[in-house]
């Protein structure tokens, strides 16, 4: 896995987009990884009975998604400082889900090369169902 | 101000609250199955040598892991009573901040309280949204992660 470097770091950079496909065997599959087995994530009857429109994507699992994104993107010797997101949309299960993120601002902190992004999730008709920020910070290369 | 006919006095009476605790030891198997569900491949959560040449002081646990329901016990809405007869609950979305890193082995206690709960119409017709704070303290009581959350509950009668 590459390491991204802070001098690697444009304002306004987007992000490699991440898309992810859903099914109810990924649902249970998180709910057995999570330990939250709320029937709405996996029943779609029961969802329906919620008077939601289907079964729906958890939503720790889309900040799970959000935070393996970032990861993914800074490389080993990055460090993920603070996620957060509002889900603004519902995810129905089986529908992709795709993750974006730009960059906003790079800066440096006592002892820190931080760097702040904007993050969002669109579903399969590409309408936003969760945006957020996110701040990280990366090595310097220089010693 | 609205006026507020979901909300009742016992509901705001737990607003500043601990709702639950819980304590967890981070084992190997939860890592195991978080990475398998989210597909992570970076090898510093699985590898000790690649997580120490990474700067860490053993393997850590991936972040994503600890904004996890299980980390917190349950949903809020089994340890809330007074709202049990609105049926429906969903989440709002949240911010997690990662202070300190937590590895396998540790002990995280975290604490839930209510701090917010406000009432909204909206596609689900009225909802309460209640929001938690949540901290996160490893086995020498350094806090490593806190959160902010809010979790969404309304009525499911048609």
């Amino acid at each position: 896995m590459p390491q991204l470097f802070f001098e690697e770091i444009a304002e306004k950079m987007e992000l490699s987009v991440h898309r992810k496909e859903t099914s109810s065997r990924f649902s249970a599959q998180w709910a057995a990884a999570s330990g939250d087995f709320d029937p709405i994530h996996y029943d779609q009857a029961y969802a329906l009975a919620q008077k939601l429109p289907g079964a729906i994507i958890n939503g720790r699992l889309k900040m799970a998604l959000f935070s393996r994104m970032l990861t993914d993107f800074m490389g080993p010797a990055g460090r993920l400082k603070r996620l957060a997101a509002r889900h603004q949309g519902m995810d129905l299960v089986g529908q992709p889900l795709t993750l974006k993120a730009r960059i906003t601002r790079k800066y440096t902190a006592p002892g820190e090369n931080l760097v702040d992004c904007e993050i969002w999730m669109e579903d399969g008709q590409r309408k936003q169902t969760a945006i957020g920020s996110a701040t990280f910070s990366l090595p310097s290369q220089k010693k | 101000m609205a006026e507020e006919r979901l909300i009742t006095e016992s509901m705001r009476a737990q607003v500043g609250r601990q709702i639950n605790s819980k304590v967890v030891r981070i084992d190997q198997r939860m890592v195991d199955q978080y990475l398998e569900a989210t597909g992570d491949p970076n090898p510093v959560w699985r590898d000790k040598a690649a997580a120490i040449q990474a700067g860490y002081g053993d393997v850590p646990v991936p972040p994503g892991l600890l904004t996890t329901m299980q980390m917190e016990g349950d949903s809020p809405s089994l340890h809330m009573p007074e709202q049990a007869h609105l049926g429906g609950a969903v989440d709002g979305g949240g911010e997690w901040e990662f202070i300190h890193p937590v590895y396998v082995g540790d002990v995280i206690s975290v604490s839930r309280k209510l701090s917010e709960i406000k009432e909204r119409q909206g596609k689900l017709g009225g909802m309460i949204l209640n929001s938690f704070e949540v901290t996160y303290l490893n086995q020498r009581s350094v806090l490593v992660t806190k959160s902010r959350w809010t979790t969404v509950r309304y009525s499911t009668e048609k």
